[in-house]
């Protein structure tokens, strides 16, 4: 129950903030952009290229305020209000975790259904091809998003300035996030769904484990 | 989880009065001990003031009763059961105010107390008469809708008082509750303090400020460097500190005669502010009233114009003061 009611908690707090803004109306904008001012975008359909590009730039974003927000909520004692009542920190964290993860979703969906229907007027692909291609970005940005976000989500428990979690968020939650990207980009004959998928899943379950058990010893 | 330990929980096991039971409580952070083998108890419906200067322990004593610290070594019952036992129900009958806790910038009044309120188990649908109901004890009705951020400090310590009633709990922890209210809030705040304390609640209220407690709390405990100085009624504290009489003289002026008032013999100690005033300090085997007698006759003799003559009573102040400068 206290789970559940968290997360929407946190959603209405997450959607309620800039950087969210930037990422519904900023990200599917970008698509818009893209199309007119630069629709050269060798032969890669404009919905895949968004899609990349999305999760890349707002996985990095909600990873940068997700840390630091944790950092910063520390620093203020706001769990203490939490806390105080039958919720479990590992609860409090993971609502954040889902939260941010969901706001970022309907970002990425939002900026590739902008593509996607650009694409269909556009090019001459047949909607079949163009989804297939579709599936591909959607897995590898799902995934990145979901390994950078559980290890901002851990910065944010370990370190207690809201720099040093900004700069780790970026050069190691973002940087280990590429896990998911990189071998669908360089290897032709790797399934890049099922790859990025489990990848996405195997860091995000072991990452939120390791974050599980340090807030078994450690306090907000 | 972690769990606190428990060096001896056969130590209590008839049912007593009391709501909470610390025993030998020790709290380090590292080489500092931040409590140091406390013990104190509280009986149900009691309010005990909590006293001592800032980084005495206060706020880590507090922590740990409401489980936010839960590595500690000593016991810790409440209702008579140890915390490790009851956690679960101790959410329901335990409202804290907590010092310097923040808020989500994002969140209003009345959204704050809603998910509080939701996560303490309150009935949703009973949910929002209550939330009226503590806004208005509190004194924050006008601005339910608003956003936090846009609140006055005062008012934000007032949404911390507000948010640790909601579930109506019965015992009630307040980490400086005053801090940050101007005298009429502070006013204010005394008084909600007083009515729930009407209303059998029983409360640990803690402060740096004696005023703040001395008038409302049924006993103070006196807290320095993790250590419980001592614990008592207001008077029992007085008592225990009124070790020789003090008198306080003010002469109209000062004559070459009234300088027997440095050489009387049943004082052991006098202290001169300016010219005129003197306190001066009993030997502790003279007989008060006699005493009195004999010095007033020794000035009067010696033709000093006696403006004021008056015994001095200690004042929890300084009680609490010299509490305080002893252990330093």
């Amino acid at each position: 129950m206290s789970l559940s009611l968290l997360i929407k908690d946190e959603f209405k707090g997450f959607y309620k903030s800039k950087v969210m803004l930037v990422l519904w109306i900023g990200m599917p904008l970008i698509s818009l952009l893209l199309h007119y001012f630069q629709p050269d975008t060798e032969g890669i359909p404009l919905s895949i290229l968004v899609g990349l590009m999305v999760s890349s730039l707002s996985g990095t974003l909600a990873a940068v305020m997700l840390s630091t927000t944790i950092v910063s909520e520390k620093d203020r004692h706001v769990y203490d209000l939490f806390l105080i009542r039958p919720v479990k920190r590992w609860n409090l964290m993971f609502a954040k975790l889902i939260a941010v993860y969901l706001c970022l979703v309907i970002a990425i969906f939002l900026s590739v259904l902008v593509g996607l229907l650009l694409d269909l007027i556009k090019l001459d692909i047949p909607p079949e091809t163009l989804l297939d291609g579709i599936w591909d970005s959607l897995a590898i940005s799902l995934s990145a998003m979901a390994i950078s976000c559980s290890i901002s989500i851990l910065i944010g428990i370990l370190v207690n300035s809201t720099m040093l979690a900004a700069i780790l968020a970026i050069y190691v939650g973002n940087q280990l996030s590429l896990l998911a990207v990189l071998p669908g980009i360089f290897f032709e004959n790797i399934n890049t769904v099922a790859y990025a998928t489990i990848i996405g899943l195997i860091f995000t379950i072991l990452v939120n484990t390791a974050t599980a058990l340090v807030l078994q010893r450690r306090s907000l | 989880m972690s769990t606190p330990i428990l060096t001896n929980p056969s130590k209590i096991s008839t049912p007593t009065e009391n709501l909470l039971e610390l025993h030998n409580i020790t709290k380090q952070f590292g080489d500092f001990f931040a409590l140091n083998d406390i013990s104190l108890t509280l009986k149900k419906g009691e309010i005990l003031g909590y006293i001592g200067p800032n980084g005495a322990g206060k706020t880590t004593t507090m922590k740990i009763i409401v489980g936010l610290i839960r590595q500690f070594e000593g016991t810790l019952y409440l209702n008579n059961h140890p915390l490790s036992k009851t956690q679960n129900e101790i959410y329901q009958f335990l409202g804290y105010l907590p010092q310097d806790v923040g808020f989500q910038t994002w969140r209003t009044v009345n959204h704050l107390l809603d998910t509080l309120g939701r996560l303490s188990g309150y009935d949703p649908h009973k949910l929002p008469e209550r939330i009226d109901e503590v806004l208005q004890i509190v004194g924050l009705h006008d601005v339910k809708n608003k956003k936090i951020v846009h609140l006055s400090g005062g008012m934000q310590q007032k949404l911390r008082l507000a948010q640790a009633l909601l579930h109506k709990p019965t015992f009630l922890v307040l980490d400086e509750p005053m801090t940050g209210l101007d005298p009429s809030s502070r006013f204010q705040m005394k008084k909600v303090i007083r009515q729930l304390a009407q209303q059998d609640i029983t409360i640990f209220l803690s402060s740096h400020i004696l005023s703040d407690v001395q008038d409302i709390a049924d006993r103070i405990a006196i807290i320095n460097h993790g250590k419980i100085l001592n614990i008592g009624t207001p008077q029992e504290l007085q008592a225990k500190f009124h070790v020789g009489h003090e008198i306080e003289v003010i002469l109209s002026e000062m004559k070459p005669d009234c300088n027997i008032i440095q050489k009387l013999p049943q004082v052991s100690k006098v202290k001169q502010h300016g010219k005129l005033k003197f306190v001066l300090t009993l030997n502790p085997d003279v007989d008060l009233d006699t005493a009195l007698q004999e010095i007033l006759h020794l000035l009067v003799s010696n033709e000093c114009i006696i403006r004021n003559f008056n015994l001095l009573q200690p004042s929890l102040e300084d009680v609490y003061l010299r509490y305080v400068e002893e252990d330093e």
